[in-house]
């Protein structure tokens, strides 16, 4: 028997998203992408930078790291369906979608690996994962390799 | 010595043509036919070949050919060729626009009588088809009443749900895109999603009704949804093992191999006793997955013959080790490996189980083996020394791909299925890979 649900996520995903999307942003809009995503939120402080970790109902575990400038610096993921993207990559989710569009080796991961904009996503079923981050926006004394 | 019903029919045949056949199984005078104690042998391999597909555009693609049938007919079929064995997933998907299979007339899976579609992304780009019954023929072997994916058939509707482009790539429903007219997902799960896409309500965005209204999230029993043949094959069912031939470091313009059904089921398909088995276990990213230890550090590792090359963290990281010494990227905006000379990169392999083993990668100059493919107006398709890492930052694991199983013996075993001679019953819980 195969039933049928349609969650209040669903309604809000298939709406127009507005611009309020987190990556390069305050940190604020991290509590709008709590709401989307409708996850429990958490924050872990750490020399230089903290992030809010959202777990969503699905297991979803989603990071926004957050500069002491109060911008969001970067964004790593796991979930087990592939995450709202274009909520938390907000106007930088544009520039996944022209890489992804013109390349040629399409089910591979995806890369971008540019001076202002660094990106890697990845996923099978079930099992999907991926970071972003701004270097520019990356805080003094901070790898990037914090972002993951 | 018993005679098998075979005999006796040819017995009976040599007599009714007048001919004298002496048997060599003295003492068989009797004409009764027994039932032997075990089946005849099962045909249980089939070819793989790599070359540029059906679009002629592919690189590090393992093909092999699929017969689709009607359900319970045997002469109702189409056999793809082109169609990619992945490692790494788990179900049949084909392309409605690959070869005859317009022509089948497959049973649609449905709920409440809406039928069921679903939706597969993958890092970027996505799957969107129908799920259909059919009866799956490889070899010898048959799965009866399958659930498989038909991706982009003309019923398929146009509106994606907006959740399948997440990622922000492309729709893969040509074999331009797809790079094959199907995906043979022969991975350690028997079903592509399982109790995560059966419970209500459900979560994630795999499943959905379709109807000329629209499409709504589906919660899907297990035994209804996109479904690995070989997990439902009447016999050899409890994994597969996937050998591919060696290719040169230059590469080369198409490779073979084999891939055999069962493992430890047959005379043909022994577990080696030089393979070493790793059991999947649940890792820090919340995924399945076996270990690779690098430079002291342990990563999530997946093997994965859909990959066209193998991930092996990044370049910093690689190069941190003297085995890795004088990696680097190719170009600023590449990921993939260069080298000025051929490497080979040892690591260690372990699993939640305690079983450890060792393995190495090939890695070669990245932007020579490219400008030889298909990709750039060469000729080679098949690479085994072709390595790419994630940028600085990002989420590391590793990912053996295609390249991996050139040279190699690559054992995938389906998670809670009897386990042959050579490895241990409590790997099979979540499956195990061998190599």
């Amino acid at each position: 028997m195969i039933k049928t649900t349609l969650s209040i996520l669903l309604v809000l995903m298939m709406g127009v998203l507005p611009a309020w999307a987190a990556l390069g942003e305050y940190e604020g809009s991290v509590g709008l992408d709590q709401q989307v995503l409708r996850g429990e939120m958490s924050e872990e402080v750490h020399t230089g930078f903290k992030f809010h970790q959202i777990i969503t109902s699905d297991g979803a575990v989603i990071r926004e790291y957050v500069s002491p400038e109060g911008k969001v610096f970067g964004i790593s993921w796991h979930a087990r369906f592939i995450p709202n993207l274009p909520q938390l990559l907000g106007s930088y989710f544009p520039r996944v979608q022209q890489a992804a569009q013109s390349r040629v080796q399409r089910r591979e991961p995806l890369a971008i690996n540019t001076t202002d904009f660094v990106y890697f996503s990845t996923g099978r079923m079930m099992n999907y994962h991926g970071s972003a981050y701004v270097p520019g926006l990356l805080p003094k004394n901070v790898s990037a390799g914090v972002v993951r | 010595m018993r005679r098998a019903p075979w005999a006796s029919l040819a017995l009976t045949l040599a007599a009714m043509m007048g001919l004298i056949i002496l048997v060599g199984c003295g003492g068989g005078s009797s004409t009764t036919p027994i039932t032997p104690t075990t089946p005849p042998p099962v045909a249980n391999t089939v070819n793989v070949v790599v070359n540029s597909g059906p679009a002629n555009n592919a690189v590090n693609f393992a093909y092999v050919s699929v017969q689709v049938c009607n359900p319970g007919s045997t002469t109702s079929c189409v056999t793809i060729p082109d169609v990619q064995v992945d490692t790494g997933s788990s179900g049949l998907r084909i392309l409605a626009s690959a070869p005859g299979v317009s022509g089948l007339d497959l049973a649609p899976v449905t709920g409440s009588g809406t039928p069921v579609y679903e939706c597969l992304p993958f890092g970027a780009d996505y799957l969107w088809g129908q799920v259909e019954q059919a009866d799956v023929y490889m070899a010898g072997e048959k799965a009866a009443n399958l659930p498989i994916q038909v991706i982009s058939s003309s019923a398929t509707p146009s509106n994606v749900p907006s959740t399948c482009t997440y990622g922000g790539g492309q729709n893969l429903g040509s074999s331009t895109a797809l790079q094959a007219n199907g995906i043979l997902g022969v991975g350690t799960t028997l079903q592509d999603c399982g109790s995560a896409c059966s419970t209500n309500p459900v979560s994630l965005f795999y499943y959905w009704l379709c109807s000329s209204s629209g499409c709504s999230l589906a919660d899907v029993l297990t035994a209804t949804q996109v479904s690995n043949p070989v997990g439902f094959f009447e016999s050899d069912n409890n994994g597969v093992i996937l050998a591919l031939g060696s290719v040169n470091a230059g590469g080369a313009a198409s490779a073979t191999g084999v891939l055999t059904f069962g493992i430890g089921t047959q005379s043909d398909n022994a577990f080696s006793s030089s393979a070493n088995a790793y059991a999947l276990s649940l890792n820090s990213q919340d995924s399945y997955s076996i270990y690779a230890a690098y430079n002291v550090l342990a990563y999530p590792a997946f093997i994965d013959s859909s990959y066209i090359y193998n991930l092996f963290l990044d370049s910093a990281a690689v190069s941190a080790a003297p085995a890795g010494a004088g990696i680097s990227n190719c170009a600023l905006n590449s990921l993939f490996y260069c080298t000025s000379s051929a490497v080979n990169l040892p690591f260690t392999v372990a699993d939640g189980n305690g079983n450890t083993g060792s393995a190495s990668i090939n890695i070669g100059n990245g932007t020579t083996l490219w400008n030889s493919s298909v990709e750039n107006g060469g000729s080679n398709t098949a690479f085994d020394n072709l390595a790419e890492g994630t940028p600085l930052g990002g989420t590391v694991s590793v990912v053996l791909g295609l390249p991996f199983f050139y040279g190699n013996t690559v054992y995938v075993g389906i998670a809670g299925k009897p386990t042959p001679t050579g490895v241990p019953a409590a790997d099979a819980g979540l499956g195990y890979w061998a190599f």
